[in-house]
């Protein structure tokens, strides 16, 4: 196709000859490629991560509901998440251990975190005490509306 | 395209690629009698493969309890991103399969077809034609709708025409007195596993069976 122009009288290759030729090969080759596309992408699309309409719920805890010094679980866009009562007021983390994932729980008697996988200790403010972790917990920022927690 | 051809070159060198395609498809030889009626028995194979994918796709879904079925396929027709079309699909295929069928076996009727030497042929057809509603009738207990109820009831109680032991085996069908829970999961595990095994074996059967003998030449 490069030396096109020097072919151009070419009995084998009239012009209108190849531009037919070519136009019938993108014809069949987009039509394939629509076909074939119809068929993958609805395959693909189905793949997705499908909507879970209970996801987007907020977690509300009533504040007179937490005692200090001790935990409170709950499910937030399934993740587990533990609000404890400190001095200065309530604090949220992930349960999520930053090892390798395990929850973590809290243990109302040191006032600290432990991780029953590989023995991680957190502190009651996330810091890492001991074990195999060098990231403290991760916080999960909520609001108190009318004495009420909310994460969203 | 270079790099298409490229791969496929050298796949075909290690592999020998072009030669069987040219033998089976691209230079196979067919009876130039050969009617659009040929097509059905391929047809029907066809479908039953776009039930194999799309049943494999609603299975990531499907849960086979009573108490999860109805809500998981709701969940596939309304939060799974094309999940309607795949489930639409599965329960449209299955029907039009049926019909394939049908017209495939009233071909060979119509021509004779099914005479010397290829009796055979016939009779593994008459069996995928009994394994296909048999698909279709176990599929649409799964659902778990008023319909599907209702359907797998009316079907199981058919049984009980037979004489003495037809009792037996209608509670033989259904797991039990009623449909139940165990009825669900009995035709969950024949649906996606027993049947399509049997069926594959029948097919491959079949194949083979025709491949030996060829294409019948109308007369
Ligand atoms: C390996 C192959 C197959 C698998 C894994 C499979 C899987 C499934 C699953 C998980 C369901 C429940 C979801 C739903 O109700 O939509 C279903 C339903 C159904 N299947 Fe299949 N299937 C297969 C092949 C077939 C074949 C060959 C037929 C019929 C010829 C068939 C007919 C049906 C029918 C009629 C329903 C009910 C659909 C409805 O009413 O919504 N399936 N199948
Ligand atoms: S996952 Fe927590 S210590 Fe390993």
């Amino acid at each position: 196709m490069s030396d096109h122009h020097e072919h151009e009288h070419d009995v084998a290759c009239e012009p209108l000859t190849c531009g037919r030729r070519r136009f019938c090969q993108a014809a069949i080759g987009g039509a394939t490629a629509i076909t074939v596309g119809t068929v993958v992408y609805p395959i693909v699309a189905f793949l997705k991560l499908p909507v879970r309409l209970g996801d987007a719920k907020p977690v509300e805890v009533p504040l007179e509901r937490l005692v200090p010094g001790q935990a409170y679980y709950a499910d937030f866009q399934g993740q587990q998440v533990i609000v404890v009562m400190a001095e200065a007021g309530p604090k949220v983390f992930d349960a999520a251990c930053t090892h390798l994932g395990c929850n973590v729980v809290w243990d109302t008697a040191h006032s600290n975190f432990h991780c029953p996988c590989h023995g991680a200790v957190f502190s009651g403010e996330g810091k890492v005490v001991s074990g195999p972790v060098s990231t403290p917990l991760r916080e999960v920022p909520f609001e108190v509306k009318n004495g009420v927690l909310v994460i969203s | 395209m270079r790099v298409i051809r490229d791969t496929y070159g050298w796949i075909d060198e290690r592999f020998a690629v072009t030669p069987l395609l040219e033998k089976n498809v691209t230079k196979k030889m067919v009876p130039r009698t050969l009617s659009w009626a040929g097509c059905f028995g391929g047809l029907a194979f066809f479908t039953f493969l776009v039930q194999v994918f799309t049943g494999m796709l609603l299975l990531m879904y499907y849960k086979p309890h009573p108490e999860a079925a109805w809500d998981s396929v709701t969940f596939i027709k309304s939060n799974v991103t094309m999940g309607w079309l795949v489930q639409r699909i599965h329960a449209v295929a299955a029907n039009l399969m049926i019909a394939l069928v049908l017209m495939h076996m009233a071909r060979i009727a119509y021509y004779k077809i099914y005479r010397k030497p290829r009796e055979l042929h016939w009779m593994s057809g008459v069996f995928l034609l009994l394994l296909t509603t048999m698909m279709a009738f176990t599929g649409y207990l799964l659902p778990w709708t008023q319909l599907s109820y209702w359907g797998a009831k009316v079907g199981t109680e058919i049984p009980s025409a037979i004489p003495i032991i037809g009792q037996d085996v209608v509670e033989w069908v259904r797991r039990g007195k009623a449909i139940s829970g165990e009825t669900l999961g009995f035709f969950f595990s024949l649906h996606i596993w027993i049947l399509p095994a049997v069926m594959s074996a029948f097919m491959g059967l079949h194949f083979v069976m025709i491949r030996r003998t060829g294409i019948s030449r109308p007369l």
